[in-house]
């Protein structure tokens, strides 16, 4: 007779028409992976930092192009995602912040006509985080993920 | 004599044997270094000044009077004595205090053999039952002939983070995110059993995975671990740290559980049941796992494809009774399953592919 071996796991089912989905997956501390959907509002930003530079005597001011020459420049893309969630999703999401592997769709769209799915891994920025207040039932979730950072040519 | 197990990184949940570590805290295997079979332990009734040990062959040429031995009975009991005479079999101490026969039990000769270790080789076992060498190490046992090994570092090495899953079957094993593994044993500098491959403990499993203060069963995955028990309460937890997870329409889903070896040759099914806004159940259904997947921390996807009145559902494993034909038999190797564990170097043994 066949016997239940597991819990029942209560999965919420999400059809919500969104905007601007970023499709997150990330590996937690269980040895699984867990997944999420943000949207409607990202943003983009830049650092840009760990400069090298250069200055030369200056021989011939009249002629000179400059007094700093840059060398390299490190360029780091972020993006910062926002979500709105239950308390009792919040365990699980806060799991992305210190996961060691976390990774975004980037054929979000055509995934299932692709016949594959394209991974891109971005790295949480690391820093302290208000998670949430204990007399919230809501609690709005900021989460910064640093990109893969700019291949730059150097001097 | 061989070594013998006597501690292993397993854990009991209501009675049955899980075998299954998180790789990032401590995997210890403890064995007891066995130098000499003893036959019989008694006074000889012709001097019971001093304690016989009647061994099974010639005891060792490295074997002198002034040595200390180490008698181990089979209750367990240990004695530590100085060696008072050695005849062609016949140990006798100096030690007249101890009376009584006992038969059996072993010996460690402490002083005759200083070099002695032990030297382990670290195997994967990937899904084609091949074992990979990952890595070995050596250790020399204590004073009371303990060797104790972790293995905790070559099972990170193991270790993936790689999303490789293409969400179009319904279970997958996903190596990296957990695996198999065996370690063989060989003695040297001993009396015997020098260089020999031994295996006194049986394949073990592990997942890339921590485990948190105050956990329940400790740096053992056992919460996790599925097992066909029906007074078991609470059942094995699906690897997820949602509460309730969400399935987003439209994009991947799937959840981590543990295919583990205790559910020998059943079949596994996943059964949901769907329920609407007011928590009515819409429908419910059942599909078989691919078994051969097992062993390994597995994805499962659910059956997607909901009606739009479905908003959420119940996901469980089930597991029926063990087949007996129309399946390949592969067992884990256990020292007390039917069948044999094989050496590393030999390929496992399969049954013919079914026929359909």
């Amino acid at each position: 007779m066949a016997q239940r071996i597991t819990e029942k796991k209560r999965i919420k089912i999400n059809r919500e028409c969104v905007k601007n989905p970023v499709f997150v997956t990330w590996l937690n501390t269980l040895g699984g992976r867990e997944q999420w959907l943000f949207h409607t509002v990202q943003t983009e930003g830049l650092t840009t930092e760990k400069e090298e530079t250069f200055e030369p005597y200056q021989v011939d001011l009249e002629e000179s192009r400059g007094q700093i020459f840059d060398l390299s420049v490190f360029a780091q893309p972020q993006l910062i995602l926002y979500t709105v969630i239950d308390h009792e999703d919040l365990e699980g999401l806060k799991s992305i912040i210190y996961s060691l592997r976390v990774e975004i769709l980037m054929n979000a769209d055509t995934w299932e006509a692709d016949g594959f799915l394209r991974w891109q891994m971005y790295r949480p920025e690391r820093g302290s985080w208000k998670i949430l207040n204990t007399d919230e039932i809501r609690s709005e979730i900021e989460i910064t993920l640093n990109n893969p950072y700019i291949n730059n040519i150097e001097a | 004599m061989s070594l013998i197990a006597i501690n292993a990184p397993d854990q009991d949940v209501n009675g049955i044997t899980t075998k299954w570590r998180a790789a990032f805290h401590p995997v210890i295997f403890e064995l007891r270094r066995q130098d000499q079979a003893v036959q019989l332990k008694q006074k000889p009734p012709v001097d019971p000044s001093y304690v016989q040990l009647v061994m099974f062959g010639a005891i060792p040429s490295e074997v002198a009077a002034g040595q200390k031995v180490m008698y181990i009975q089979p209750n367990g009991e240990i004695y530590i004595w100085t060696i008072g005479a050695v005849t062609s079999n016949v140990i006798y101490t100096s030690d007249g205090t101890i009376s009584g026969t006992v038969v059996g039990g072993s010996v460690i000769y402490l002083d005759a053999f200083p070099k002695y270790y032990v030297e382990a080789d670290i195997m994967a076992i990937d899904t084609s039952n091949s074992y990979v060498k990952i890595g070995t190490l050596r250790k020399k046992s204590d004073v009371n002939g303990i060797i104790s090994i972790n293995v905790m570092e070559w099972l990170q090495s193991q270790c993936t983070q790689e999303n490789d899953f293409n969400y179009n079957v319904i279970n997958k094993a996903m190596i990296g995110e957990g695996g198999r593994y065996s370690v063989v044993f060989r003695e040297y500098n001993s009396p015997a059993f020098n260089g020999v491959n031994q295996q006194p403990f049986s394949i073990r499993y592990f997942t890339n995975s921590a485990r948190q203060i105050q956990d329940k069963f400790g740096a053992s995955m056992a919460e996790h671990v599925p097992t066909y028990d029906a007074s078991r309460d609470p059942q094995a937890k699906f690897l997820s740290v949602f509460n309730k997870p969400t399935y987003f329409v439209g994009y991947p889903f799937s959840l981590n559980f543990i295919y583990s070896e205790n559910l020998t040759n059943r079949q596994i099914t996943r059964e949901e049941e769907q329920f609407d806004l007011n928590g009515g159940t819409v429908s419910t259904s059942s599909a078989n796992l691919d078994m051969t997947q097992r062993f390994f921390n597995n994805r499962l996807m659910i059956e997607q494809d909901y009606p739009s009145n479905v908003k959420e559902i119940d996901v469980w494993l089930e597991a029926g009774l063990p087949k007996t034909k129309g399946v390949w038999f592969q067992s884990d190797w256990s020292l007390t399953d039917f069948n044999e564990p094989p050496s590393p170097s030999e390929p496992p043994i399969k049954a013919p592919n079914p026929t359909k």
